[in-house]
């Protein structure tokens, strides 16, 4: 069953692309940030799990609040003349690779 | 994938090497979380592609709108030129006719605006006519063989006055000494007016020998080769009655003066 989150990961992605839905070009910056945001909650998610520390409630919302937080932070930034982007850009980055590089050293010990 | 083998989770223990999957609340919500983000992924993508042009329209409509302006006002200044031009005009034959003595001179001036391109000129001639190629270009070809370029259209001018041409406009734009052909931002300027597609290039003279000349295998070798292979459009005819407009731009030279023979 592994397999099934990367089908849903595909599935996703097909839908999105026949969808013919596309996102207003004023609202990119701030989807962006949100997607960033989004992957970053999945990779801290698999590390969780992966200490053993990982709880659903906190996942599915750290993934859903920060993404929406992440967005609505960066939108807050635009209007009051401050770049929140490039902070929440870095910010998540930085944790990203962080757990990126935590889950290959774990699968790479676990060998 | 092992199983974590009835190890009892405590804060502070790890399941150190063991990466467990299975339907339980981790492996759904993760399913859940990878299709939302799947979905955004792939419609931020193809928004994204989408935006370099939106922005350049938006670029570019403050463009077309300053472009359009300065235009009229360009059209407006040709409009008032031609008028002055005309008064003076009037003004010298007033002149010229008040005294007989003047009659010589006026006879030179006429020659000299003849030549200058200050007066509207017909008589027998050839046309030229370049357009860009109504095909498409097939995917990995260069779009810029299936249109017409300021270097092609120099050429042609160019031969023309070689063939005995005496007078050339392109599109209504009198060809004079100061005259030039240019692209600028893929388009054509002649007299620093914009012309676009086709480009109609009429030259008065001795159409036997233009058509002659431009006819000859020699001349225009590539331009007569990419109108064979691309389908760029190129053509000449002769014609009885043809008119070329006067200049509508002006002479102001600031670094001329008259020197001694």
């Amino acid at each position: 069953m592994w397999w099934l989150p990367i089908i849903s990961l595909l599935a996703g992605a097909l839908i999105g692309a026949l969808s013919g839905f596309s996102i207003p070009p004023a609202f990119a910056r701030y989807t962006a940030i949100a997607i960033l945001a989004g992957m970053d909650s999945v990779l801290g998610g698999v590390r969780s799990e992966m200490e053993g520390k990982f709880s659903t409630s906190i996942f599915l919302s750290g993934f859903f609040v920060n993404s929406l937080l992440a967005g609505l932070l960066v939108y807050m930034g635009d209007r009051l003349g401050v770049d929140l982007y490039l902070a929440a850009l870095v910010a998540f980055g930085v944790r990203l690779f962080n757990n990126l590089a935590v889950i290959r050293r774990r699968l790479i010990a676990k060998e | 994938m092992t199983n974590s083998g009835g190890i009892i989770q405590k804060r502070g223990f790890h399941r150190v090497q063991q990466f467990h999957f299975s339907l339980s609340g981790w492996g759904i919500s993760l399913t859940v979380v990878l299709f939302v983000l799947g979905l955004f992924l792939s419609v931020q993508w193809r928004s994204e592609r989408e935006k370099p042009a939106a922005q350049d329209s938006r670029a570019g409509e403050i463009y077309s709108t300053t472009l359009n302006r300065l235009e009229a006002e360009q059209k407006d200044l040709k409009g008032s030129v031609d008028r002055l031009r005309k008064e003076i005009q009037r003004y010298q034959e007033l002149a010229g006719l008040s005294k007989e003595t003047m009659g010589e001179i006026t006879d030179e001036l006429r020659l000299q605006r003849i030549v200058a391109g200050l007066v509207p000129l017909k008589g027998p001639g050839a046309k030229v006519v370049l357009d860009d190629s109504k095909k498409t270009p097939a995917t990995g070809e260069n779009p810029n063989l299936y249109i017409v370029h300021d270097y092609q259209l120099r050429d042609v001018v160019n031969l023309l006055w070689h063939a005995g041409a005496e007078s050339i406009a392109v599109n209504d734009e009198r060809l004079v000494s100061t005259s030039s052909i240019y692209s600028s931002g893929g388009t054509i300027m002649v007299n620093s007016t914009r012309l676009s597609p086709p480009f109609a290039v009429q030259a008065l003279g001795d159409s036997d020998r233009m058509a002659d000349v431009v006819g000859q295998t020699a001349s225009l070798r590539t331009l007569k080769a990419q109108s064979e292979a691309y389908g760029l459009i190129f053509n000449i005819q002769k014609e009885k009655d043809l008119r070329v407009p006067a200049f509508r731009g002006s002479y102001a030279p600031k670094f001329l003066n008259v020197g001694r023979p």
